[in-house]
């Protein structure tokens, strides 16, 4: 087998080749100290990439207001999510909200936001107080109903 | 596409997604605005056939019009990031000691051509090769080329910038 190129390493190493070529790379480097030292170096390489990239993820928030057309799209998006999430939701006992605020993907203050998962940005509402009631028969609040 | 549809991608794709818009624009609030734009996109898709390169091929292209086409809020934001970076100087050791991380690879990151920097953040976020191809437009038998060469002059730019600055604080402590 002809010595490996970068590029060849890389593609190994990130998962890209056929297990054929994988094991024809394992068997010649075993026996090239050089191809070794290349894929040594490769490994090294995607180490260094990841963790200074992952340097880039601690960012300050800039506090910006939010433009009309950001904060229609942040209504339109949120809406849709809370419908499947209503729509997933249908046999559990009605709730009867005295005051809700609708959530919202805005800005905050980064100090004020912590790392939200995805399913945490779903979960994110403002409530007040609530009154459960097990009365399935009752119909949704106005504020639960999807428009 | 369907309410769920939306919510399953959204749970799957959201985090990543903004992420990677993260470590490109280097800005949360702008990630998450065009993250949120780039679902709104999926949402009027009937369906979607290679979901992950799709998302990571319109937030992209999102980021390329928005910029063009918003230069003045750009500026704005870049202004507003310097006044940040100011109060940073006054912030204690260890995040002074990450801020400065974070800017020597922001250079380094910024650094690098927009294709090879597109194609490492979207390799950071587990797009495989053909996912990549698709979202940049590139061939699939050059992207081992292509990201070796983005991962060495990341990792030979950040040393060398690492190096200035080590040059830079010795000289002003051999000053005093």
């Amino acid at each position: 087998m002809e010595h490996l190129d970068e590029g060849t390493v890389h593609a190994w190493l990130d998962g890209a080749l056929s297990p054929d070529e994988g094991k024809r790379i394992e068997e010649h480097m075993g026996t090239c100290a050089d191809c070794s030292a290349l894929v040594a170096e490769a490994r090294g390489l995607i180490a260094a990439s990841a963790r200074i990239l992952s340097s880039l993820d601690e960012v300050p928030r800039v506090q910006v207001e939010s433009g009309a057309r950001d904060a229609a799209i942040a209504g339109e998006l949120q809406d849709a999510l809370q419908r499947a999430r209503h729509s997933a939701n249908a046999t559990v006992p009605t709730v009867e909200a005295r005051q809700i605020s609708v959530p919202r993907i805005a800005r905050r203050p980064w100090w004020a936001r912590p790392q939200l998962s995805a399913a945490a940005v779903l979960a994110v509402v403002a409530l007040g107080s609530l009154v459960v009631t097990r009365n399935k028969d009752r119909a949704l609040p106005n504020a639960l109903k999807v428009p | 596409m369907r309410d769920e549809e939306l919510e399953r991608l959204f749970k799957l794709y959201h985090v990543p997604l903004v992420r990677y818009l993260t470590r490109r624009l280097g800005d949360r609030d702008w990630a998450e605005e065009v993250a949120q734009e780039t679902f709104l996109r999926a949402l009027r898709q009937d369906s979607l056939s290679s979901e992950r390169s799709w998302l990571f091929a319109v937030a992209t292209n999102l980021v390329r019009d928005e910029a063009r086409r918003d230069e003045r809020r750009r500026r704005h934001l870049q202004l507003l990031a310097a006044e940040v970076r100011e109060q940073e100087e006054e912030a204690p050791a260890d995040d002074l000691e990450r801020a400065h991380d974070r800017a020597m690879a922001r250079k380094a990151v910024d650094g690098l051509a927009e294709r090879d920097r597109l194609a490492l953040l979207m390799r950071e976020e587990g797009l495989d090769y053909t996912e990549i191809a698709d979202a940049l437009g590139l061939s699939v038998g050059s992207m081992g080329t292509t990201l070796a060469r983005a991962r060495r002059r990341l990792a030979e730019s950040y040393e060398a910038l690492q190096g200035e600055a080590n040059r830079r604080a010795g000289g002003i402590h051999g000053a005093s």
